[in-house]
Parts: structure tokens; sequence; C-alpha cells
């Protein structure tokens, strides 16, 4: 026994190591909450949360390895960004991830949260879970903002001095919020943008993650690994560009704003008060969402059984596509007058909101009167929210499989070192998320390897 | 426990109409059943009574006594604690002004241009009250704009929308003050919103530079007149 190889002893002495950090670990918060590592393929629908906190946390290194150049002052903030984007090594692809990945949390946050309302999870103990997710939601949206605004290029101006100018509409404490805002002037907006969007709000975020959190977490490691990659060669199929530097004696030209705020720029674009499109309704449709628990409190689950809360869910999502669609089309006529092409008819668009809303109605209700009777094998039961999938690979085949996937990574990743060196960046990323991708691919191959051998 | 047989109790679960029986039941269940009951207390008075069931974590009965008006020794001296601790946070009281910093500007006569440099129907963006820091000069909210009309009079105007606060421009392509964001088309010859959301608004009219012209031709400003972003007749 006294014969033990060196590399056996540090591997006892290594797992020694291990049990004693284990034993420690349980008396901290983490052991309250239990991780399940799933060993065959999901569908993704079960964690898209987890997924979202993952592109949170993307966003949380990459952001704070952008303040190290970033300077938040009216005069140099756009060149600080350039110097990012053009001269610091790996900053442009430092930025783009930071920006593709904050519209992949908006967007996955959103599917999240209509996923969980048609499968009816706000019930079942879970109204508090629900509560602080949209209210996440609602954060996610609202730091994304402050953070586009950060640029100092036409479209971050434009938008922050229509996020003061909302601000300042609301009745009563309305013009004291701007004021506290705007503080001396235009640079101290920006600086108070940027201590909302570094510090604040992040802060506000997870203390509410901690909450929203459930008891077991769905680590999927491969589903996070292509996330990853898919928001990196995304990044590098469309890399953000800086925008036209504001120049503060050229008032710019027509500017769009971002994907997430085109549906409120519609709204203001009919023509309504500014306070009502840009406030109130974005208000009313956060607070319907809220009190949803509430208001649908029956024992069931399906979407079938609950034809109000999912002729609702229909209803919002169709205005969001609808509202959101609608705010980028701009008459591309430049002979017109400019008021008449960023017009929009209000008539045609409440017209279409209002018949999108009774269409989501007429189906659900006519599904659930008409077609759901007659469906004889229906079974009351709920379907569990985890689907799983089987994608197994063969014994024999599985460590070739490996190896062969290896190789495939190894040459990415020299096809990528070599596209930036010789300065497509951009181009660089597309490589750098396929490795990530390939990397999913073998954890997958691992697992189930390793259910294989316990079978 | 013993709380219970200090104050009067009144059920009020439906379960419990007869007040005076199924007292003693509650409590001989109390003593069997469960595990604990937690006091409501509001500002030191017993105001209520509350039984946990440990084993199902749940609420089960809920009492309301009626206050006690004797004070206690005890509920004195956390009413003394609780008064300490409000001195001790009213300092923090007025840290809302923290938060506001207000605009200043000093209103002062300031060279713009001279005559000679502004042909006809054309415009200038000049930064209004110069401040000769960079920061501040480069402020959007200070940016007007100084218009000569075709008919060869001038006017100066607040560059901020009066709709959302983007930036207006003078287009001398079509003659009128337009803004990039929403569409509202302002007149050049008053700053009144003609078109687009702006002209909804109560106030429409841009905020205008008081214009002193001498005899060399300098053109200066001298004044604003109503508030930037709020209008002509607007107020803060
Ligand atoms: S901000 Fe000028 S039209 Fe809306």
């Amino acid at each position: 026994m006294e014969k033990k190889g060196l590399s056996r002893r540090l591997l006892n002495r290594l797992a020694d190591i291990y049990d004693w950090l284990l034993n420690r670990l349980e008396r901290t918060i983490l052991m309250g909450i239990r991780f399940v590592l799933p060993k065959k393929i999901l569908s993704p629908h079960g964690f898209l949360g987890m997924l979202t906190f993952v592109t949170f946390i993307i966003l949380g290194i990459t952001g704070a390895l952008l303040m190290f150049y970033y300077k938040p002052s009216l005069t140099s903030a756009y060149e600080s960004v350039r110097l990012i984007n053009e001269d610091i090594a790996f900053g442009m692809i430092i930025r783009n991830i930071h920006y593709h990945a904050s519209n992949a949390m908006i967007f996955l946050a959103i599917y999240h949260m209509f996923y969980q309302f048609f499968a009816g999870r706000y019930k079942i103990r879970n109204e508090v879970i629900w509560i602080t997710g949209v209210i996440l939601g609602v954060l996610t949206i609202i730091e994304a903002y402050t953070g586009y605004d950060l640029i100092m290029n036409e479209r971050a101006v434009l938008a922050i001095n229509i996020g003061a100018s909302l601000t300042s509409s609301i009745p009563v404490a309305g013009q004291f919020l701007a004021s506290i805002l705007i503080g001396s002037g235009f640079s101290d907006i920006l600086i108070h943008y940027y201590a909302f969007h570094v510090f604040i709000i992040p802060l506000i975020m997870l203390l509410l993650i901690t909450i929203h959190f459930p008891r077991n977490l769905i680590l999927d490691m491969p589903m996070i690994a292509i996330i990853s990659g898919a928001i990196i060669i995304v990044g590098g199929i469309t890399p953000v560009s800086l925008g036209t530097k504001f120049d503060p004696n050229i008032p710019p030209g027509i500017t769009v704003p971002e994907w997430y705020l085109t549906g409120l720029y519609a709204f203001i674009r009919t023509g309504i008060d500014k306070f009502i499109a840009g406030v109130l309704l974005p208000t009313l449709l956060v607070i319907i969402f809220l009190i949803i628990p509430f208001i649908d409190r029956g024992p069931k689950l399906s979407w079938a059984e609950r034809p109000f809360a999912t002729g609702l869910g229909i209803a919002g999502l169709g205005q969001i596509i609808i509202t959101t669609v609608w705010g980028f089309y701009i008459n591309p006529d430049p002979t017109l007058d400019l008021a008449e092409r960023l017009m929009i008819d209000p008539f045609l668009f409440y017209g279409a909101l209002a018949i999108i809303t009774a269409a989501a109605f007429g189906f659900t209700y006519g599904y659930h009167i008409w077609v759901l009777p007659k469906r004889k094998n229906y079974s009351e039961k709920s379907k569990s929210n985890i689907k799983q999938w089987n994608l197994k690979i063969e014994g024999k085949r599985l460590l070739l499989s490996i190896i062969g996937l290896l190789g495939a990574q190894f040459i990415i990743d020299i096809m990528g070192l070599q596209m930036y060196m010789s300065g497509h960046a951009d181009k660089a990323m597309i490589w750098i998320g396929a490795s990530l991708i390939i990397f999913a691919i073998i954890l997958h191959i691992m697992r189930s390897g390793i259910e294989d051998d316990k079978g | 426990m013993k709380d219970i047989y200090f104050y009067n109790i009144y059920l009020y679960h439906k379960g419990f109409r007869d007040v005076k029986n199924n007292l003693f039941l509650s409590v001989y269940s109390l003593k069997y059943s469960f595990k604990v009951a937690i006091k409501y207390s509001l500002f030191g008075f017993k105001t209520g009574l509350i039984l946990v069931d440990l084993h199902e974590s749940r609420c089960l009965i809920k009492f309301r006594c009626k206050t006690d008006m004797k004070i206690s020794r005890r509920d004195a001296l956390k009413s003394l604690a609780a008064l300490s601790g409000t001195l001790a946070l009213t300092p923090f009281l007025p840290i809302g002004d923290f938060l506001i910093q207000s605009t200043t500007f000093n209103i002062q006569r300031q060279r713009i241009a001279n005559i000679k440099d502004i042909p006809f129907n054309s415009r200038l963006i000049f930064t209004y009250p110069i401040t000769g820091n960079t920061e501040r000069d480069n402020d959007p909210f200070r940016k007007f704009v100084l218009i000569r009309l075709p008919n060869g009079q001038f006017k100066a105007y607040s560059t901020v929308c009066l709709h959302l606060w983007c930036l207006v421009d003078y287009k001398t392509e079509r003659q009128q003050i337009e803004c990039p964001c929403h569409g509202s088309i302002y007149d050049p010859n008053t700053g009144i919103a003609i078109r687009g959301p702006a002209a909804l608004q109560p106030n429409k009219t841009l905020p205008e530079v008081k214009l002193e012209i001498d005899e060399k031709g300098d053109i200066y400003a001298n004044g604003i007149i109503g508030v930037i972003g709020y209008g002509k007749e607007g107020s803060k």
C-alpha cells in the first residue's frame, strides 16, 4: 500500500481537498439550491430562465472589461468606444459579445416569460417567482436602454433626450424625477445613466434574481455552451457598428431606436399624448402581466383550459410583434413632408391592434368551446414542463467521434486565430463561436457515454 | 401561550362563531397540536395573535385581540428605542437634495455672428450662454439655431423639440424647422409647431432667444424667452 505511485497519491490528496471544500460549502447558502445536471438532451423551454441568467453573467464579465476603457463624458464617450472598437486588442470582440448578449438576454427573457405564461406556471405557489420575473424583465430592458445610450452616437443622444422628457411628462413626480436625472445638463445625464447601467440596476437585478431562482436549477452545460457560441457567431455575422458620432452643431436625421423600443416608438408616432404612449401604455402592459396570477386562479394549467389567460397572452404577443415591426417602418419617400413620413395612421394602427386582440380571444374561446370537447383522448393531466429527447451515440463510435470533433475544434481554433491576426476580428468571432458549439457537442457525447457506462 | 389569557380574544374565523366556547377549545388544541403562536404587534401594542402549525407550515386560525391600552414597562422601553431610532434617521431626511443639481443659466449678452456671414435662407447653430467649459458647451440643451429667413429677418430658437426633446433643425429646402424623431414641424417666423405631435400639445412655441443687432451688423443674443424643452409659454 505504501508503494502507491505519486500520481495516485496526488489524486487522493485532491479528493481530500474536494471533500473538505464540499463539507464547508454545506454551511453556505449554495446548498439551498439543488443543481440538476440533465443526463439527456432536454427541451430548453424548461430552463430558458437559466439561459437568460447565463447571458446576464456574460454581460457582467464583458461589461466589467469595457469599463476599463469607457469614459462617461459628453466629449470623450464616443472616442473611448471607438478606441475599444478599433484600437484595443480584443476590444471589438468584447464589445460585440456585450451588445449581442444584451439582445439575447432581452429575447430570452421575453421568450421565457411567454413560455411560462402559456404553461400556466405562475400558479402552483410560483406567484412570487412570477412577479420578480416580470420586474426583472422590465429592468432588463431599462438596463439595455441605459447601455446603448452610453455610446453617444446620434441614436444614443436622441434616446437619452426622449427618456428624460418622458420622465418629465409623468404627472406630479415627473419633473422632480427628471431634474434628478438631468442635473445641471447633458453631461450629468450621461454619468447618471452610467451609474444606473453599471451599478444600480445590475445590483437590483442580482437581488431579484436570488428571489427569482427556484430551488431546483437545471444546469444544462451543453445548452449553455451553445447559447454562448451562438451569441458570438451572431456577433461575428452582424458586428455592431459605432453609429454616427453625435455632433452638437449638426442636429441628427431620422433615427430609429433599438428593436426592443420600436414598439414604443410606433405608439408615440401615432400622435397620441406622449405620457399615454410612452409611459402609461407600457406600464399597463406590465401591470397586466403582474396581476395575471391573481386573475387566473383556477387549478387548470393547460393553455386550452384557460381561454382568458391564453387569449390575453396571444393578444399581448401579437401586439408586441405588430408594434415592434411597425416601429421600424418609415416611409422611404424623401420628397414627402417629414411629418407625413413619420406619422403612423392611428386608425390603421389601433385597428390592427384591436383586430389581433379580437382574433386572439376568438381563437382561444372558439377552441375551448368547440374543439376541446371533441378531442376524446384529451387528458386532464398537465404535461411535464421538461421534455426529453433521445439522441444517443453508440458505445464504440463514441470515442472516435470525440477525437474527430477535437481535431475539428483544433483546426477551427487555428482558423480563428489566423482571422484575428489578419485583422478580421468579426470573422474570427464566427470561428470562436463554432469552437464553443463543438465543445457543447463533446459535452453531450461525454454525458451520454457516462450514462451508457451506468446502464 | 399565556398571552391568550391576558387578552379579550375575538375570533374572526368563519368556522368559529361561538367565541366563548371555542376559545377553550382553541387553547386546548393549541397545547397539543400546534407548536407556535406568534404575536402581532404594532408600535409595541399587542394587536393580534396568529397560530401556526409547524408541521404544515401554514397559518391555521387568525385571532384579533383587543388592543391592551395599558402600557407595560416593556412596551414603554420599546417605544423609547423606536423614538431614538427615528431621531437618529431624521438628519438624513434632506438627503434628497443630494440628488438634484440645478441648472444655472447665466443670461449674458453674447456675440453670435455678423449679418454679413449669414446669407438669406440659412441657419447657424450656436451655443448660448457660452461657459468656456467644453462639457457644458457641448450640451444639446444649450444649442440654439439662428435662422436668417428668406425675407432677411433674423430669428433664434432653442433646438430642443417640445415633443420629446429631440433636436430640431432649420431645413432650407422646405424653409421650416423639422424634428427628425416624430416629425414635428415648426414655423420659422414664429417658432410655433404647425404639424406633428408637438402641434397637438398645449405648449407648442419654441423658446426664443432675444436678438440685438448693433450698427456694425454684429448679432447679439441677450436672454431667452421661455423654458428649454417646455416652450415659450411653458413653465417648469
Ligand atoms: S421629439 Fe420632436 S417630434 Fe417628437
